[in-house]
This record gives structure tokens, C-alpha cells and sequence, in this order.
């Protein structure tokens, strides 16, 4: 060892506090796994997942990366906007509760959001969605990897690609073994370590640093963090929103937890989820704040967070931010794993390839693809090539061109698959020309816009109206 | 720009509330186990 | 499913595979000697655009070895340092934020003199123009979720 005075932590601390935790969460993972007999229960926790962990569950998806990292980071480039824009993502929660509420009514027996695209729109509208869902997917899945290994490294100096490796072997052991159950148990424990870590960040920030100083520090050096009228952060605003609503909305992270809960579960859970994750953000956010006041600029604004909290908590505190960072990067990748292989083991494999395949043999193959993923995602991350993880910002452009032809499918009859895949193919195309064309800050807002009006002319136009009973039949036969 | 007591006050009750979040979180947690609602 | 001693055994396994990937790396690589510069030959480097967001990135050709920092000040023969910030660790960009409208002068401080300077343009977006656009998500917001609310009345029964 050359040197270590420049990381909150020694680089072996750091390796053996992840051989820990990977060794704890495997076991737990296997523990829980043993519970699982067939497909259904390994994919969808046996569908009955009780209020508790399923608004845990669902905090603690949405909390995870993008909220030790995301909020802190925003918050340093936009300021008070930044945090209080990034909590407005809360929304995306709170809406998709009367969603999953219907979801749950209109295919009890349902497996995957491609499941619903593919009753309800057909063959053309169900490849523009899984392609979609694929990009995100594997946009989100890279950058986890990603901010898995340049974390560790930034924190303890352990090499990126070890800490890259290591999380995503730690991940697909646990899903792997203990399918959606694991997911979600470790999703609540992980909830309340990300909580509880970062409450005592900011309430020993706000002890020895002090509210007043911070506050004076970022007003005089940096005034712009605290003006409500900053340009660029009212132009994000909506976008953030749009981009997270699509997020929500479309993912199968999201509609795999919404069946898996208990009956009328899932739209409370959904709903507490989204509330107690409200004022997260603004928490973590605030940590940015006091980056100038302690005389730390980080190399690249979404170190922020964490390389604060280590400054000043500390060699003790390195050891939370640690753990902290590392959970809430686990907490995605493992929900990420699960709900995209089942989307790859229902959607494509047993509809497209195998569609004779018994329950035994796709709960095989869902594992393999859950393996096959990790390993894609390692190859993919392996280079450390920082543009891959700037994929996930065009990614809005993506997925708020979803949002439309989602909720009206739900719920309006008269919107064909035509219709639908035109505002999902034309929206993203239009959210992608704005983001090159104007700036980032208009991607998700252009494509959610196009396709809703495309949506609307689909409505207006139609003669013709869907059977809810179509859903049902086609899934008592599947 | 916006004010100590407004940034202050801002702060102070997200950290309130967010604080509350895991004991929501455990009471829910031991309400499920009790009554077996857990899965 | 997986017996308990297959378990461990691959875990055993994929962990120990992890230390042996690369442990010479697993620890923090510190710079060698024929990376050091002189600290005077630092090239400072900056935004070519006008910055509209008010925040932007500084980089250094090679990260410094010492105590460094930036100063930054109102023209272009530092008369006045307005304010100075500190460069974190070793690594090669710091990113500032929060800037008002404006011309800043940045040069990098060392032990030994300083860098080169560089100017960066702030020049943040017109009100009007974040407005319509805010108004714009505001409004198409405000139709999603009162589709929301309605449709999921009538349907719930």
C-alpha cells in the first residue's frame, strides 16, 4: 500500500466491509429463496406481499442511487430548485398508485408491463415498448455499475473495477438466489440503513457546520444556488418530473411490485411510498450545500454527496457513507435485475422462442438471464468509459414518451396499438431532437408532450372500442 | 434569494420527517409480522 | 434450488475470484515519479462556451501533487481575488456552481507560482424563456394527473 491520505478509508477496510456485506445479503438471499416453488412466487414474491414491505419496497427502489446521488448533485449544479425539483420525483409514486391499484384489477394473473403493452396494443406497439425498456433498462443498469465503481474507489481507493465487480456479483447472488422475495426484503432493511445514515449525516452536518454559516458561505461565493429565480433550474423543473413519471410509469421494476403486492396493497403502499420519500431528497440534497463552506469542489458534481459527508464525519463516518452508498446502489441493481430478466424470461422467451416452456424450465431461465445480465452489464462497464454513463440522460427522452399511451391504456378503451406505438416511436424521436437540438432540459418534456398529443388525436379519432375482457382471456390461456 | 429562516425552516422539517420514515417503516413492519401479513 | 453447501461453495467461489482479479490494483494508485510536473507547467484548461447553467468544470492536464488552489477574480491581472477555492485530492477537474451572470478570471495557485488564466463567460438563460417552459410542463402536468384522478373515478367502483 502506497497511500491512503487522501481516502476517508484504507483501501482494505473498504474491500473487507464489501466481502462482508456481499456474504450477508447471499446468505439472507438464499434464506428467503427457499420459499420459492414455482415461476410466479420466484418472479412475483408469490403475489402477496403485505403493506410494510411494499411501501418499503417501493421507497427504497425510488430512494437508492438517485437519491444519495442524484439529489446531492442537482442540488450543487441548480440549488434550492435542484432539491426541491428532485423531490417533486415523488410524484411519479404518488401517481402510479391509483395505476397499480388498476393494474393489479385488470390482470390479477399478469407478469410484466410488456405483458400489458402486448394485450392491449399489440405486436407494433409491444416492440417500441420493449425496446424502449431495454435501453433504459441497461442505461440504468450501466450507470449503477458504473457509480458502483467509481464510489468505492472514491471513497477507500479501491480499484474501480473491483468495486464494479464486486457489486454486481453481491447483486445477482442475492436476486439469483432469492428471486423478487429477496429483492424486497433486502429493499427494506436497505431502506431503513439509506435512512437512518443519512438523517445522522445531515444532522451532525448541521451540528458542527451550522445552518447560519452554510447559508452565508453559498450566499456570498455561490448566490445562484439560493435564487428561486435560476434560469436553468426552472427550465429543468418539469423535465425532472416528466422524466420521472416515465421512469415509474413504464418500467417493470415498478409493475412487477405492483402485482406482487397483496390485493388492495398495492395503491396504498405506492402512496406511503411516495410520501415518506418526499422530503428524502431535500435531506440529501442539502449535504451539497455545505460542500463550499467546507472547502470541498468534487472532480465531477454527483461526487458531492458522499465526498462531503466523508469529509466531515470523518474516518468513523467514512464507514456509513460506505455502507450508505453501497445499499442504495444495491437496492436499484437488485430490483433492475429482477424485473429485466423477467421481462427477458415472459416476454421474449416464453412468448417469442418457447412458448411450450414448463414452470420449472423458465424459473431455470429466468435465473440464466438474470446471470446473463450481470455479466453483460460487467462487460459493458469494464472500460470505464465515461459517456456510458451519460446515456441515462438522454434516457428521459425515452421514457416519457410512455407515459401517455400507459394511463390511457388502463383505463381509456378507445385508443388503438397503432396510436400508441406512432406516440411512443414519434415522442422519443421528437425528445431526442430536443435534447440535441435545444438542451438536455427539454427531452422528456418534447417527447411526453408529442406523444400525448398524439395520444389525443388516437382518442378523438377512434370508432372502435378495446374489450377489457380481451386481457383476461388471453392471460387464463397464457 | 431566499432567506436563513425560510432555508432554515425548509431543512429542519425534511430532516424531521424523513427521521420519521423508519419507525413508520418498523411499526408497520411488527403490525404485518403479528398479524401474519408479512407475505 | 441451491443446497447450502453448493451455495457457499460458489460463493466462496465468485468472491474469491473478485480479490484475485486485479489485487495489485485494489489499492490506491499513487503517481508515479515521471507524472510530476513542475507546478508552474500546470495547464489550466476551462468551458469554451458561454456558460448558461451557471455551473462549470476546470481541468488540469495532470492532477497536482501538493496543496493547490483556484483563484478567481474579477480581471484578467488578478487585482482583486475574489474568492479561492481549494483542489481536491489528486484528481484532474473540479466542478464550481453557482454563478451569477458575469466574467470571472480563474488561474491555479501552487507553491511554486501560478498557472495560466483563463476567463469564463456566465451568461444564465432569459426568465422568459424558463418560464414558458415551466408553464408549459406545468399545464401538461395538470392535464395528466386531472386524467388521472377522473378516469380512476369512474372506473373504481
Amino acid at each position: 500500500m502506497t497511500e491512503t491520505t487522501e481516502f476517508a478509508l484504507n483501501s482494505s477496510l473498504g474491500l473487507t466491509l464489501v466481502v462482508l456485506f456481499g456474504i450477508a445479503w447471499i446468505i439472507f438471499g438464499w434464506y428467503l429463496g427457499r420459499a420459492n416453488k414455482t415461476h410466479e412466487d420466484f418472479a412475483l414474491a408469490g403475489r402477496n406481499v403485505g403493506l410494510a414491505l411494499a411501501s418499503a419496497t417501493a421507497m427504497a427502489t425510488w430512494v437508492t442511487s438517485n437519491t444519495t446521488l442524484v439529489a446531492p448533485q442537482l442540488t450543487y449544479q441548480f440549488g434550492i430548485w435542484g432539491m426541491v425539483g428532485y423531490s417533486f420525483a415523488a410524484l411519479g409514486l404518488i401517481l402510479f398508485a391509483p395505476l397499480a391499484a388498476r393494474i393489479k384489477k385488470l390482470m390479477p394473473n399478469g407478469y410484466t408491463s410488456g405483458d400489458f403493452i402486448r394485450l392491449r396494443y399489440g405486436q407494433l406497439a409491444w416492440w417500441a415498448f420493449i425496446i424502449i425498456s431495454i435501453i433504459y433498462a441497461f442505461g440504468w443498469l450501466i450507470s449503477l455499475g458504473m457509480a458502483g465503481g467509481i464510489l468505492l474507489q472514491a471513497l477507500s481507493g479501491l480499484d474501480y473495477h473491483i468495486g464494479m465487480t464486486a457489486i454486481l456479483i453481491i447483486c445477482v447472488g442475492y436476486t439469483l438466489f432469492g428471486g423478487l422475495r429477496a429483492v424486497i426484503a433486502t429493499d427494506f432493511i436497505q431502506a431503513l440503513i439509506i435512512i437512518v445514515g443519512v438523517v445522522f449525516i445531515a444532522w451532525y452536518l448541521i451540528d458542527t457546520v451550522s445552518l447560519e454559516s452554510i447559508h452565508q458561505e453559498v450566499s456570498s461565493n455561490h448566490p445562484q444556488l439560493l435564487d428561486l429565480l435560476f434560469p436553468a433550474a426552472i427550465m429543468f423543473l418539469f423535465n425532472n418530473v416528466f422524466f420521472g413519471l416515465g421512469e415509474i410509469f413504464h418500467s417493470n421494476v415498478w409493475w412487477s411490485r405492483a402485482l406482487a403486492f397483496k390485493g388492495k396493497v398495492a395503491f396504498k403502499a405506492f402512496l406511503l411510498g411516495g410520501l415518506l420519500w418526499l422530503p428524502i431528497p431535500i435531506v440529501t440534497g442539502f449535504i451539497a450545500l455545505a460542500a463550499p463552506q467546507l472547502g470541498i469542489f468534487p472532480p465531477s458534481a454527483d461526487m458531492v454527496g458522499p465526498m462531503v459527508a466523508a469529509e466531515v464525519l470523518g474516518k468513523a463516518g467514512a464507514i456509513i457513507v460506505f455502507i450508505v452508498v453501497f445499499s442504495a446502489l444495491a437496492s436499484s441493481l437488485d430490483s433492475l435485475l429482477a424485473a429485466t430478466s423477467d421481462l427477458i424470461t415472459r416476454d421474449i422467451y416464453h412468448k417469442k422462442i418457447n412458448k411450450q416452456a414448463s414452470d420449472k424450465h423458465l424459473m431455470r431461465f429466468n435465473g440464466y438471464s438474470i446471470i446473463g445480465l450481470g455479466v453483460l452489464t460487467w462487460l459493458i462497464c469494464l472500460p470505464q468509459l465515461a459517456t456510458l454513463g451519460a446515456l441515462l440522460n438522454f434516457a428521459g427522452a425515452f421514457v416519457a414518451s410512455t407515459i401517455f399511451p400507459v394511463v390511457l391504456g388502463l383505463y381509456q378503451p378507445r385508443l388503438r396499438g397503432g396510436y400508441a406505438a406512432a406516440a411512443m416511436v414519434v415522442g422519443t424521436l421528437s425528445g431526442l431532437a430536443g435534447y440535441f437540438l435545444v438542451g438536455f432540459y427539454v427531452a422528456a418534456l418534447v417527447s411526453c408532450l408529442v406523444s400525448a398529443i398524439i395520444c389525443a388525436i388516437g382518442v378523438w379519432r377512434c370508432r372502435t372500442v378495446f374489450d377489457w375482457q380481451q386481457m383476461q382471456e388471453q392471460e387464463s390461456n397464457a | 434569494m431566499i432567506s436563513l429562516d425560510a432555508f432554515s425552516t425548509l431543512i429542519m422539517a425534511c430532516l424531521l420527517l424523513t427521521a420519521c420514515a423508519p419507525l413508520i417503516l418498523v411499526v408497520l413492519w411488527v403490525k404485518d409480522f403479528l398479524s401474519k401479513q408479512l407475505w | 434450488m441451491p443446497e447450502p453447501i453448493r451455495l457457499v461453495t460458489y460463493t466462496a467461489l465468485v468472491f474469491l475470484l473478485t480479490l484475485a482479479a486485479r489485487p495489485s490494483l485494489a489499492y490506491s494508485t499513487a503517481q508515479t515519479v515521471e507524472q510530476l510536473k513542475p507546478s508552474a507547467e500546470y495547464v489550466l484548461g476551462g468551458p469554451e462556451a458561454t456558460v448558461r447553467e451557471g455551473y462549470f468544470i476546470l481541468s488540469l492536464d495532470n492532477p497536482p501533487t501538493g496543496d493547490v488552489t483556484i483563484q478567481q477574480s474579477a480581471d484578467t491581472d488578478f487585482s482583486s481575488v475574489t474568492a479561492e477555492f481549494n483542489w481536491f485530492g489528486d484528481f484532474s477537474a473540479t466542478t464550481l456552481s453557482g454563478f451569477a451572470d458575469g466574467t470571472y478570471y480563474f488561474r491555479l495557485n501552487t507553491p511554486e507560482g501560478f498557472s495560466n488564466v483563463i476567463q469564463v463567460e456566465v451568461l444564465h438563460y432569459p426568465l422568459w424563456q424558463a418560464f414558458s417552459l415551466f408553464f408549459a410542463g406545468l399545464l401538461l402536468f395538470l392535464i395528466l394527473v386531472l386524467l388521472i384522478v377522473r378516469m380512476h373515478w369512474v372506473t373504481d367502483d
